[in-house]
């Protein structure tokens, strides 16, 4: 019986990584034989990963600048959260969302959230005011998954003039693209109008 | 003596050093080891546990291979090197041996 226990206290030095066990990290990052599946960004054996693709309705063509965004509809001055799901796909340049502050708010902030898996090229948030070109805007995060879990987040939240049309973009920031090879990404936007 | 017993505690000491290195490597192994969906990224720093498990494995099989060689040689360098025992029998007493001219008288010792 000691030998045993002596037996299983020692053995187990190679480690046991069935497919399917662990999310794709960055840059399709995978354990030694598996690649990366496309379709739910997790680790399978080679020979069954599927290529990534982006749902035809998830990456509308022509959202490329703010001037032609997709329309978030209309806001309130505290809106509930808008969830918008999306996609880029190899060479899209940017996904650009546009929203109408009202006019007759007060004091009114947007608070945005972007999250998109890790394994594929990293994305950044820009806002445009009155359709003109974006910036790179950022904040700190809430506590939240954390990359460990196979998600990067992209947070921020801005005080907007009531009155005014505004562009959310979600554009490659250049980094995590696997030398191009993985120049595309799937993502959640999550946007609300507050009170600050 | 020495020679063996110096071969047999280097036999011991790399045979500890082989243990470690295989609790080494067995601890890194269990951290990424899983039998279902862990919910986690795969990242660098679990590629550099499996590189350390796959080292210290590498480095205990050669420890316990070398320690083994250590003791196996202690035991033959006993086996070949002991001093060998041999029994000598003296007889003692005392002997009288005629000569011409008269007796000898021879008396032994052993000491």
């Amino acid at each position: 019986m000691r030998l045993v226990i002596a037996c299983l206290f020692l053995a187990a030095c190679t480690p046991e990584i069935p497919p399917g066990s662990y999310l794709c990290g960055p840059e399709q990052l995978c354990p030694e034989g598996q690649s990366c599946n496309g379709p739910d960004n997790v680790c399978v054996v080679t020979s069954s990963a599927m290529p990534f693709a982006c749902e035809t309705d998830l990456d509308p063509p022509g959202d490329d600048a703010p001037a032609t965004a997709q329309p978030l509809g209309t806001l309130d001055c505290v809106s509930p959260l808008r969830v918008t799901k999306g996609c880029m796909s190899a060479g899209d340049v940017a996904d650009w969302y546009q929203f109408d502050v009202p006019a007759n708010c007060v004091t009114v902030q947007v608070e945005a959230t972007l999250a998109f898996p890790i394994a594929y090229e990293s994305l950044d948030l820009q806002l445009s005011t009155n359709l003109g070109p974006g910036s790179v805007v950022e904040g700190t995060c809430p506590p939240s998954r954390s990359p460990d879990e196979g998600e990067a987040h992209r947070c921020f939240e801005m005080t907007v003039t009531p009155g005014t049309r505004y562009a959310l973009g979600v554009v490659p920031d250049g980094t995590g693209d696997c030398d191009r090879a993985c120049a595309f990404n799937r993502y959640r936007l999550s946007m609300q109008l507050a009170t600050p | 003596m020495l020679l063996c017993g110096g071969l047999a505690g280097a036999g011991v000491l790399v045979g500890l050093a082989g243990l470690y290195w295989h609790l080494d490597s067995r601890d890194a192994a269990d951290e990424v080891s899983t039998d279902r969906f862990s919910g986690r990224a795969w990242t660098p720093a679990h590629q550099d546990l499996v590189e350390r498990a796959d080292r210290s494995k590498t480095l205990a099989t050669g420890a316990y291979i070398a320690g083994g060689a250590f003791v196996i040689g202690a035991a033959l360098t006993f086996i070949f090197t002991a001093p060998k025992t041999t029994t000598e029998v003296i007889k003692t007493g005392t002997t009288v041996t005629p000569v011409r001219d008269g007796a000898m008288v021879t008396r032994m010792w052993s000491f």
